[in-house]
């Protein structure tokens, strides 16, 4: 589980919580959410995954207190996730002010011409993929990247990174070119 | 190829919002006066986008896998205890 969560780089803010405790601290919380909700153990994982998932992308955008708004964020983001799912519990669930502050980012459930576009990008491009989400979203460095893919320097990692967002570009378009010409 | 490499790396200097000055009213102009480069701006400002929603699927595989692991221990009970008392 150590390479796993070296992988991820899941670290919980200033204390370094590795994820496994995380996940077994903070489960609970939502699961106990989702069975007032009548909700099932799968609804209560799919709805926590969903909201370590957004916690992880704010986190590091440095948009919360790490800590200390750690576990209201996951509940508060599980109930949006909740809402958003079962639409017909609104008058049941109440958020309080920090809730109804917080929101999912719009991008989160992709259209089905978006998850198309990724489903082919994956069968066509998946070590560019790979390569450019580490850089992006796992913000690893050049040299990491280098070490990582077995590329002798951090610029043939650089010069790897443009190729490939070149390459994916390019089917980004000659795609979108084609679902615009079948969806619309 | 070299040509089309640069334009990738401004494309994404211009994305990154670390275009300023001359460079940013000199790219702005030549993407009005260009509908190939607006194209290419557009698709690579919707490649980050995919590349996010990747990703996301990626830690998602990951929890599961933790999810997994951690339902070969006392973890499991507990959960059933909140949904079956």
């Amino acid at each position: 589980m150590e390479t796993l969560i070296a992988t991820l780089g899941l670290t919980t803010g200033r204390s370094n919580v590795p994820i496994e405790e995380f996940y077994r601290h903070s489960y609970p919380i939502v699961a106990r959410f989702v069975a007032g909700m009548k909700g099932t153990d799968d609804d209560a994982k799919d709805i926590f995954q969903d909201a370590v998932i957004i916690y992880l992308e704010k986190n590091d955008q440095a948009l919360l207190e790490p800590i200390k708004d750690q576990e209201r964020y996951l509940l508060g983001i599980a109930k949006h996730l909740w809402l958003k799912k079962f639409s017909k519990s609104r008058h049941m669930i109440k958020l309080d002010e920090f809730e109804s502050l917080l929101n999912i980012p719009e991008d989160f459930y992709p259209s089905i011409r978006t998850s198309l576009l990724l489903q082919f990008l994956e069968s066509t491009g998946r070590k560019c993929l790979e390569l450019l989400s580490d850089f992006y979203y796992r913000k690893l460095s050049m040299k990491s990247i280098a070490d990582a893919y077995g590329f002798s320097t951090e610029r043939s990692a650089t010069v790897q990174k443009y190729k490939c967002i070149e390459k994916l570009r390019e089917e980004v378009k000659n795609k979108s070119l084609l679902y615009e010409d079948f969806f619309e | 190829m070299k040509t089309s490499l640069n334009e990738v790396m401004t494309i994404e200097k211009h994305l990154e919002g670390t275009m300023t000055g001359p460079e940013l009213v000199a790219f702005k102009t030549k993407m009005e006066m260009n509908s190939a480069l607006q194209t290419n701006v557009s698709m690579q400002s919707r490649l980050i986008s995919l590349l996010r929603i990747y990703h996301r699927k990626k830690v998602k595989y990951q929890l599961e896998q933790v999810h997994l692991h951690l339902l070969k221990t006392d973890f499991r009970n507990s959960i059933q205890s909140i949904f079956n008392p």
